[in-house]
């Protein structure tokens, strides 16, 4: 009986807004962009171009192991190295597909996501820290711009 | 307690593997977090599609938001598709209720079914229920709960349950048989 029954769909943006808001402390801005959706996730799923360019902090997001043995074959897990703008470095887990990306390090939470919209693309963007005072710390953050930096870099990249 | 995408209960290393992923998550991991929206999502949109129907994206992310902010409160991994089910089912309906743009139809006024499509059908059908009925035909026929757990999940008492499954399936069998 129950076979043609209808099924809710949750796309990425969405996905994110449920993620940003279930981790404390986790700063969260969204946007629509008049940049269509493939241009948008080719430039994103580069990320060891797109992450140094979109996040301030960063100077290098370098790649340096991946896991294939996903269940989901549009699916890519990552390990990246990071380097900050201080020389600070960090070991990252990514979860990358279509529409997604998740990074996470010891300290830090980063997260992007896209879903075409008419004709053009809402972008979402996140970030946290993982520390104790991390909070305030984000708080500060929030307040001066915060993910929504993320959303304007990326605007700025591909439509100067 | 049914698995996330099936109606019979699941593997116990499933459950062990979920119980660790909440676990994970209760501390602000991101990536278990990530992949418990893996294991529920299915689950809950297949929920929220036949309560909410148009509103389904909306009352998909509202249930998830609600789970997912009361996860630092689950203490027993055991309880927790019971508890994501209740979550889902009372969201959806809040949110159909919420958005509902016309009263349904009375249920004895349901058009032939001459549609090819069969899932358009069941949706046409659907879609003349209210919330309400919609929501306890889901927690019986894609749950597979008895009327008793059902009316519990739904805290409406168990005479109330029965009426509006009665009702429910009554419009999908003028449908049917039109």
């Amino acid at each position: 009986m129950t076979a043609h029954w209808p099924v809710a769909e949750l796309d990425p943006v969405r996905r994110m807004r449920v993620l940003a808001a279930s981790i404390p402390g986790v700063m969260y801005a969204e946007e629509h962009l008049d940049i269509p959706y493939e241009r948008v996730w080719t430039y994103v799923d580069d990320v060891e171009t797109s992450i140094p360019a979109l996040i301030a902090d960063v100077r290098s997001f370098r790649i340096v192991a991946r896991d294939t043995a996903t269940p989901d074959p549009a699916e890519k897990r990552l390990t990246a190295k990071a380097v900050g703008l201080l020389g600070n470095r960090g070991a990252f887990e990514v979860v990358l597909k279509p529409g997604w990306c998740l990074m996470q390090s010891r300290l830090v939470i980063g997260g992007m996501a896209a879903t075409p919209e008419g004709d053009g693309t809402r972008f979402a963007g996140c970030g946290g820290l993982r520390f104790s005072g991390g909070r305030l710390l984000v708080r500060m953050v929030h307040a001066t711009g915060g993910a929504q930096r993320i959303v304007n870099r990326l605007r700025q990249q591909l439509d100067p | 307690m049914a698995e996330p995408g099936a109606t019979a209960s699941g593997p116990p290393d499933r459950f062990a593997v979920t119980a660790d992923l909440v676990r994970r998550a209760q501390r602000g991991d991101a990536v278990a977090v990530n992949d418990l929206l893996d294991v529920l999502t299915p689950y809950v949109t297949r929920l929220c599609g036949p309560i909410a129907l148009q509103d389904s994206a909306d009352a998909a992310q509202e249930a998830l938001l609600a789970v997912f902010q009361g996860l630092r409160n689950v203490r027993d991994p055991d309880a927790f598709y019971s508890w994501v089910r209740t979550t889902t089912v009372r969201e959806a309906v809040r949110v159909a209720r919420r958005n509902q743009r016309q009263i349904p139809t009375e249920l004895d006024v349901i058009p032939d079914v001459g549609s090819p499509e069969l899932a358009a059908d069941v949706r046409d059908v659907l879609d003349r229920l209210s919330p309400e009925h919609r929501a306890i035909l889901v927690l019986r026929e894609i749950e597979g709960l008895d009327e008793k757990t059902a009316a519990d999940r739904l805290t409406i008492s168990p005479g109330t349950a029965k009426s509006r499954l009665s009702r429910a399936k009554s419009t999908f069998r003028k449908a049917w048989t039109s």
